[in-house]
C-alpha cells in the first residue's frame, strides 16, 4: 500500500489511568491514508479506552495525539494548566538558582510549543473528520433515519438541506438503507442500525473511521451484513481504525494488526504476520482459542 | 347592586333549588367566574413553562461534575452552582406553596414592593397575579428540575456520545440531540406537574390572587350559595384538568407514532364495550 510520509493520526505514548487503575500503559501508532488497522485482544485489555482517546472522547493522562499536525489531545488551557503545575513540581526539586533558571527557560519553550500545536484545533472539526462508530449504535432515537444523516452535516458542516439530503442518500444507498429513509430507529433491526451509524459517519466526509466493536451487539446473521459494508470500505481506500472479535475478518480486512492486553500492546505488524505466525506466545494463545 | 338585591328577595323565597342556585350564580357571576378561570389559566400555564426552562437550568446545575483538572476559580463557581442548586430545590420542595407565598409576600413588603401598586387598574393581570406567577414559577421550578435531572440520568450516555464524535459542540448536542429526548421521556411528569399547578395555584388566594378559588368568595360573599359556588370550581377545576390529561396522552401517543385518532375516546369506548379486557 502506498503510503506518504507524514500520517493522518500519530498517537505517541499515550497511557490514561481511572483514579489508581491503569487502563492503558504507553501506547504508540501511526496512522497513513489508506491504512486499515485493526486492535484485537481479550475483554478488558484497554481497547475501546485507547480507540475512545484517538478523538478525544476520553482524554488521555499521558501522551499526546497528532491529527495532520496539530495536537487534539487536550485542550490549550488544560495542556498549559498541567504544564504549569509539572514547572511548579519541578522547581521544588530544584537545589540551586542555576537549575532554576534552566527550568523556567525549558517551562516557557514548552508553553510555546503548546501555544504552537494547539493553535486553530476545534475538537469539534477534527471529530468531525475522525469518524466513530459506536457498539451500541447510538443513532439518535428523535429522528428519522434521513434526519439522523442529516443533522450533523447541517450544524457543524453548515451544508444546505438539498446538498445535505443529497450526500446522506448516496451514503445510505453505499450502505444498502435508501429504502428506508423515513422510517423511526425503533423499527429497524441492529443490522439495519448500524449501517446507518455507518452512512451517519460518513456524511461528513471523514478522513479516518473508528469502529469501536461495530458486531458486538449483533446477531451472526446481521454481523455479515455489517462487515461487507466495512470491507467496502476498505476497499474503497477508507483509512480505518477497527476494534473487532472477528478473526476472520479482521485478517481479511485490515494490512495491519495489534494485539492488545493489560493496557499494553503486546504484538503489532502487519496483519498476515500477527494472524498466520504471531511471534508472541500470548498472541498463539489467544488466536488458538479462537 | 342590583344582583345582590335581587338574590335577597329569592333566597327570601326559600324554594331556590341546589340547580337554580348555580344557575343564579352562573348568570350574574359570570364574569367573576371567567376571570377566576382565566387567572388560574395563565398561572398554571405560564408557571409551568418557564418552570420548565428554569427547571431545565437547574438540573444541569445540580448535575455539574467538579473534574480534577479545573482550575481553582472553576471549581469555587461551580461548587457554589452546585450548592445553590442542591439548597434550593431541597427547601423549595419541603415548604407548602402557601407558606412560600406568604413569605414571599410579607418579605417583599419588609423590602418595601407593594404588589397592590404595581399593574394597579389592570383588570386580570394586576400586581397580585404577578405576585402569584412569581411564586409559583419559583416552586415548579423545583420540581421540574428533580424531573428533568431524572430524564437526563435515564437518557443512555451514547446518544451524547454520538453527537459529539459527529462534531457537534455540547450546546449543540444538549439542545438538537439530548434535551428533545428528555422532554419526550418526562413528558408524563410534565404533564402531572401542570395538572398539580392548575389545582395548587388555589392556594395562592392567601395572597389575594383573584384566581378561581377566590372568585367563589367574591361570587358568594352576598348570596352565601356557597356548595354551590364551590362545586361550580370542582366542575371547572376537574374540566381544566380532564382536558390537560387527554391533550397530553394524545401528544404522546403522535410521537410514539400510533397513528389512531381520538385514542382517548376509542378507549374510553372500549371500557364500555369490555373489548379490551375480552383479549385477556
Amino acid at each position: 500500500m502506498e503510503k506518504n510520509n507524514t500520517p493522518i493520526l500519530e498517537i505517541n505514548h499515550i497511557a490514561k489511568t481511572f483514579s489508581d487503575h491503569e487502563v492503558l500503559k504507553d501506547i504508540s501508532l501511526d496512522v497513513y491514508k489508506g491504512d486499515v488497522i485493526t486492535i484485537i485482544g481479550p475483554s478488558g485489555s484497554g481497547k475501546s479506552t485507547f480507540i475512545r482517546c484517538i478523538n478525544r472522547m476520553t482524554h488521555p493522562t499521558e501522551g499526546s495525539v497528532y491529527y495532520r499536525g496539530k495536537r487534539i489531545d487536550n485542550s490549550t488551557s488544560k495542556l498549559l494548566h498541567r504544564e504549569r503545575v509539572r514547572y511548579k513540581n519541578a522547581l521544588k526539586h530544584c537545589t540551586n538558582d542555576h537549575e532554576a533558571v534552566l527550568e523556567e527557560n525549558k517551562h516557557i519553550k514548552l508553553k510555546i510549543a503548546i501555544k504552537n500545536d494547539t493553535k486553530n484545533v476545534k475538537i469539534n472539526l477534527v471529530r468531525a473528520k475522525v469518524g466513530m462508530v459506536f457498539q451500541s449504535f447510538n443513532l439518535f432515537n428523535n429522528m428519522d433515519v434521513l434526519k439522523n444523516c442529516t443533522i450533523a452535516q447541517r450544524k457543524v458542516l453548515k451544508r444546505s438541506k438539498e446538498d445535505a439530503e443529497k450526500i446522506a442518500l448516496e451514503n445510505l444507498t453505499k450502505v444498502g438503507m435508501a429504502d428506508r429513509l423515513h422510517a423511526k430507529i425503533k423499527e429497524l433491526s441492529g443490522g439495519q442500525k448500524q449501517r446507518i451509524a455507518i452512512a451517519r459517519t460518513l456524511c461528513m466526509d471523514p478522513d479516518v473511521i473508528l469502529f469501536d466493536e461495530p458486531t458486538s451487539a449483533l446477531d451472526p446473521e446481521m454481523v455479515s451484513e455489517v462487515l461487507d459494508v466495512i470491507q467496502k470500505l476498505a476497499k474503497e481506500g477508507m483509512t480505518m481504525i477497527i476494534v473487532t472479535h472477528e478473526m476472520q475478518f479482521a485478517r481479511n480486512v485490515s494490512n495491519k494488526a495489534l494485539f492488545m492486553e493489560g493496557g499494553y500492546v503486546v504484538e503489532s505488524g502487519p496483519s498476515e504476520q500477527v494472524f498466520d505466525h504471531p511471534k508472541e506466545t500470548r498472541t498463539q494463545e489467544f488466536l488458538k482459542i479462537r | 347592586m342590583m344582583p345582590s338585591l335581587e338574590a335577597k328577595n329569592k333566597t327570601g323565597d326559600k324554594k331556590m333549588s341546589d340547580l337554580d342556585k348555580i344557575n343564579y350564580l352562573l348568570s350574574n357571576y359570570y364574569e367573576t367566574f371567567l376571570d377566576g378561570l382565566v387567572s388560574t389559566l395563565i398561572l398554571a400555564i405560564v408557571g409551568t413553562l418557564i418552570g420548565l426552562v428554569l427547571g431545565i437550568f437547574l438540573a444541569l446545575g445540580k448535575g455539574l461534575k467538579i473534574s480534577k483538572d479545573d482550575n481553582v476559580f472553576k471549581k469555587t463557581l461551580k461548587g457554589f452552582v452546585i450548592g445553590f442548586c442542591t439548597v434550593y430545590s431541597v427547601v423549595l420542595r419541603g415548604t407548602p406553596m402557601m407558606v412560600q407565598a406568604l413569605i414571599f409576600k410579607f418579605g417583599m413588603q419588609a423590602v418595601g414592593v407593594n404588589f397592590n401598586n404595581i399593574l394597579s387598574g389592570v383588570r386580570i393581570f394586576d400586581g397580585w397575579l404577578v405576585a402569584g406567577l412569581i411564586v409559583i414559577i419559583l416552586n415548579t421550578t423545583a420540581y421540574m428540575g428533580e424531573d428533568i435531572r431524572a430524564g437526563l440520568n435515564g437518557l443512555d450516555n451514547g446518544q451524547q456520545e454520538a453527537a459529539l464524535s459527529l462534531g457537534m459542540s455540547k450546546f449543540k448536542a444538549f439542545t438538537l440531540v439530548v434535551l428533545p429526548q428528555c422532554i419526550r421521556n418526562t413528558l408524563p411528569t410534565l404533564a402531572n406537574e401542570y395538572i398539580i399547578n392548575i389545582k395548587d395555584s388555589s392556594v395562592l388566594n392567601v395572597i389575594t390572587v383573584t384566581e378561581l378559588f377566590l372568585s367563589v368568595s367574591i361570587a358568594t360573599s352576598k348570596n352565601y350559595f356557597v356548595i354551590q359556588g364551590y362545586v361550580i370550581i370542582a366542575i371547572i377545576y376537574l374540566t381544566l384538568t380532564l382536558i390537560a390529561t387527554i391533550v397530553i396522552n394524545e401528544i404522546t401517543m403522535k410521537l410514539d407514532g400510533r397513528k389512531h385518532k381520538f385514542t382517548f375516546f376509542k378507549r374510553a369506548a372500549s371500557l364500555f364495550t369490555n373489548k379490551e379486557r375480552s383479549k385477556y
